[in-house]
């Protein structure tokens, strides 16, 4: 795909006028997926597809399209020029625009891994048959994604990674609770892969107790490092450490950067490298190793894409428009994992927490609810999971005054998301352990 | 191509002794934004692949290729067919004997104001003059106007010489303030993304959005200066805009068979539902009645068929408050031993995803009570609209909502703007609650663009037609939740 890419930005490159700069942005991929429901086999398949996002500029003004390719050069040629011609047409219509960022400088970086995938029939089995006392449900997905980035200005990115990602749950059959797992690597590991299985099929007795539904209040809370993700979520795609966000005061994390601090333990930034994400954005420009958000407490970084930089005067770090982050890593503390239930004492511990939402700004205040793994700890011990509450609590009191404890591992969250494509990017999150989490209903 | 040349295409490449369908989708979208007076470079996306499915055997295979070539689809059915063989016996059901599509149509709808007929020039200007309509106040930190179109044509083919056509064109309005005094920042908009409708231009006058950027600023200007809304057990109007999020969340997706089937439980999760509860369970008062329609002029999910080839048809859900049926297409139905109650409503998002049970046109008709007699009921309550923030739980039964528009009912009347709005219940209690329903002036045809689900995952367009409503003794609260 690298060298059918190049031919087409060389082939784009050549249909310019003077004047014109061209940016060319892939998005690729071959994945096959089996989804399984109740041990059985619901839809199996693969998707081929190549999406290409053509940036053309002139005097100041840009416009873009996205064309779906076939890979063919002989076939993707009429489309491409008949793209351009259209674009080079509505050029002439718009006026100047005033934040419009120049292209990256010129360069080039090549990132290809490699590594072993499953077959299909391994795919299907890691999820379909039959468990004891469940039904087995989920995603295995496996495949090469590619992300490649040019320029008329001699800019050549690529990047290319193998991805498998089982993402599974075991539902019980007698009883409501449900455990989910997940596994996910460059190279298929199906050892690996059963182990995270293993441990969810464990926890199901657990689950199967009676259910101990805690009353609204506020409670000493273990939270996973996807249920830390999942807090967090709602107050990412809010523009927490958007640069844009957070000068027009709209990101929740505002505070962050007008005085207020969160423990001095918690740092957070964004470092591609931590979840094997590209080293480029989609905009073409090389990437930090490391963008520091959150030191020691203080909020000190954002994320300032070239468009908001120009328009505020700052300096980019070459993210994304959307200034979003796209491979969050905190670090870890040291609260062993296997010493969880005991320093949660009386309290909750959850492997995650449900459909999240930004319930107010002030506070970074987040709901969302229990699901999955919930367990009512008391003693120091679980005795049984709590069915379905609702959470309701500040996150910048939960990463400041309520903080307790943060775990001294990372687990690394590959994004399970997959609308329009899939995406090469993640989290590494350890969990934390929180004073007075608040159980609304 | 045209549905024939498809037509000869899936003849050339299905493989021997199997079951075929195709299913091509070409999908034009544009989107201009203004924001702060700035054009953003406009986008357009030009996306175009197929999806062929093969039924060999008793097991299913499908593959998705941007490849339209002759020599693409074959490879990409071969693909499909390994698939299908290495699936053989382990499927969900026998899909040889999985219902398929019975009959050929064309579907499209009236566009008054074509797109292609203005200018980008033109659009521009508009979106420039609505932009600039919500200035005028230093506390207005950020104004964006925008305007995306979608069309999208379907081609679903089938060997056994089924031949189906559709086209969809929508519009999608979209106005945001955002207002800061330096301590606390507001947000308001034309609707929370609930405005997309079907059809051309003419879509922007049904939704006066020239008209519309000026009370923008003010609303958001006014709830900017607002008291917190208190925290209480309170009556409530819900406005339309509002209806849409609370029937889409907690009728619409707890109704999916395949949540009810179990298909989603990894990823959306699953349903209280019952299948024993269909056809019984009591669903709010006699006043309530919802249906799926297809056919409301400009709704955005109005079709003609689905993407499994079933025929559109308008069907009671909630029939005078009792639940007469799920959402789900005919594979779902025919699992659940109801196969006449199979609804066209398995849909894909685009070629590249598989069709799934999905809401369509989701719509509660109207009632009799005028708005006046909705606010006028109510003594110490308060009105909802416009929705901010969404949370339910995975089997669609607790949720918690919050809203950008809310102001006091007092002695009914609508009397202070308050900010922070958020309420939350359990669904049934909730909708048990209801005791009035808006009539035909209330009712708003409305959708959103942003209905999320599926492994791998979709966002589909979903249309929601809803009049205001009355619920009684809301936990409803403020910033503090």
């Amino acid at each position: 795909m690298q060298s059918w890419f190049y031919e087409i930005a060389n082939y784009s490159e050549s249909l310019l006028s003077p004047g014109e700069e061209i940016s060319l942005h892939l998005k690729g991929e071959r994945t096959g997926f089996s989804r399984i429901s109740a041990g059985k086999i619901r839809q199996a398949g693969s998707i081929e597809q190549r999406n290409l996002e053509l940036a053309l500029r002139s005097s100041g003004r840009e416009v873009r399209m996205s064309l779906m390719l076939s890979g063919d050069l002989s076939n993707d040629r009429s489309p491409l020029r008949a793209a351009l011609d259209k674009l080079s047409r509505t050029l002439e219509s718009l006026s100047e625009d005033p934040h419009l960022p120049p292209l990256p400088d010129s360069g080039s970086s090549e990132s290809r891994f490699e590594g072993e995938l499953p077959s299909k029939s391994e795919m299907i089995q890691t999820l379909a048959g039959e468990i004891p006392l469940a039904e087995s449900c989920g995603i295995a997905m496996t495949g090469i994604m590619y992300r490649g980035m040019a320029t008329s200005n001699a800019v050549r990115r690529w990047y290319e990674a193998p991805l498998t990602l089982i993402d599974g749950s075991m539902h019980l059959t007698q009883h409501s609770g449900a455990a989910k797992w997940t596994w996910s690597g460059r190279d298929w590991n199906p050892e690996e892969a059963q182990l995270r299985k293993d441990r969810a099929l464990s926890s199901l007795e657990l689950l199967s107790r009676p259910v101990d539904t805690p009353a609204a209040g506020e409670y000493r809370t273990w939270l996973e490092p996807a249920a830390l993700r999942d807090l967090l979520g709602p107050l990412l795609w809010n523009g927490a450490f958007s640069a844009r966000a957070l000068a027009k005061g709209s990101s929740p994390f505002s505070a962050l950067h007008n005085g207020r601090v969160l423990d001095s333990r918690v740092s957070i930034h964004e470092r591609p490298l931590s979840v094997g994400a590209p080293s480029f954005g989609d905009l073409g420009f090389s990437l930090p190793d490391t963008i520091p958000l959150i030191d020691s407490g203080v909020g000190t970084g954002r994320l300032i894409s070239p468009r908001t930089a120009m328009e505020l005067g700052l300096e980019t770090n070459g993210v994304n428009i959307d200034e979003q982050v796209s491979a969050m890593e905190m670090s870890t503390g040291d609260l062993s994992s296997d010493q969880t239930f005991e320093a949660v004492g009386d309290g909750l511990w959850l492997s995650h927490v449900h459909y999240c939402n930004m319930a107010a700004r002030e506070g970074a205040r987040v709901t969302g609810v229990t699901r999955w793994i919930a367990l009512r700890v008391r003693d120091g011990k679980p005795v049984g999971p709590v069915g379905t509450v609702r959470i309701d609590d500040s996150v910048l009191r939960l990463l400041g005054e309520g903080l307790l404890q943060i775990g001294d591992q990372s687990e690394i969250l590959a994004d399970t998301h997959s609308y329009v494509s899939r995406h090469p990017k993640g989290s590494s999150l350890p969990g934390i352990l929180v004073d007075g989490l608040r159980v609304v209903a | 191509m045209t549905p024939q040349e498809i037509q000869e295409l899936l003849g050339r490449v299905a493989p021997r002794g199997t079951w075929c369908s195709l299913r091509i989708v070409e999908t034009h979208n544009e989107s201009y934004t203004v924001r702060d007076d700035a054009l953003l470079p406009p986008r357009s996306t030009t996306d175009r692949g197929a999806m062929i499915t093969v039924v060999s055997g008793n097991g299913q295979g499908i593959a998705a290729t941007s490849d339209l070539s002759p020599g693409g689809l074959y490879q990409a059915a071969r693909v499909a067919l390994d698939w299908a063989h290495t699936a053989s016996d382990q499927g969900v059901v026998d899909f040889s004997k999985a219902p398929r599509p019975q009959r050929s149509g064309t579907w499209s709808h009236p566009v008054e104001k074509p797109w292609e007929e203005s200018t980008p020039k033109e659009i521009v200007d508009r979106l420039r003059s609505s932009c600039l309509s919500m200035a005028g106040d230093e506390r207005v930190v950020q104004r964006v106007a925008s305007l995306s179109r979608s069309c999208s044509e379907t081609t679903l083919v089938t060997t056994d010489e089924v031949v189906i056509r559709q086209k969809h064109d929508r519009i999608i309005p979209w106005l945001q303030v955002l207002a800061s005094d330096g301590s606390d920042v507001q947000t308001r908009t034309n609707g929370g993304r609930s405005d997309a409708q079907l059809g051309g231009l003419e879509v922007l006058d049904k939704v006066n959005f020239d008209g519309l950027g000026s009370q923008i600023r003010e609303d958001a200007l006014e709830t900017l200066l607002a008291p917190i809304c208190p925290s209480g057990i309170m009556d409530a109007v819900i406005g339309p805009a509002q209806m849409v999020l609370q029937v889409h969340e907690s009728i619409g997706h707890a109704l999916e068979l395949d949540r009810i089937l179990g298909d989603e439980r990894n990823y959306a999760g699953t349903s209280f539902v019952k299948t024993e509860d269909l056809g019984s369970l009591r669903w709010g008062p006699g006043i309530l009645d919802v249906v799926i329609d297809p056919g409301v002029e400009g709704e955005v999910c109005s079709t003609g068929f689905d993407d499994e080839g079933l025929e559109a048809e308008k069907v009671s859900l909630i029939d005078k408050g009792r639940l007469v049926r799920g959402i789900g297409g005919s594979l779902s139905a025919q699992r659940l031993n109801i196969e006449d109650e199979a609804i066209a409503v398995t849909r894909a998002c685009s070629w590249n995803r598989p069709p799934i049970d999905r809401m369509a046109n989701l719509n509660i008709e109207p009632g009799k009570t005028p708005m006046k007699d909705l606010i006028g009921g109510v003594e110490n309550g308060i009105w909802l609209d416009v929705n901010s923030s969404w949370s339910i739980d995975d089997r669609r039964w607790k949720f918690q909502f919050g809203v950008e528009d809310a102001r006091l009912i007092e002695n009914g009347e609508l009397t202070t703007r308050v900010k922070d709005a958020g309420y939350r219940s359990t669904t049934i209690p909730f909708w048990n609650s209801l005791d009035a329903v808006g009539d035909a002036d209330t009712w708003q045809v409305r959708g959103t663009p942003n209905c999320g689900k599926g492994e791998p995952n979709q966002m589909v367009f979903v249309g929601h037609a809803m009049p205001a409503c009355r619920f009684r003794d809301l936990e409803v609260f403020g910033r503090e939740g």
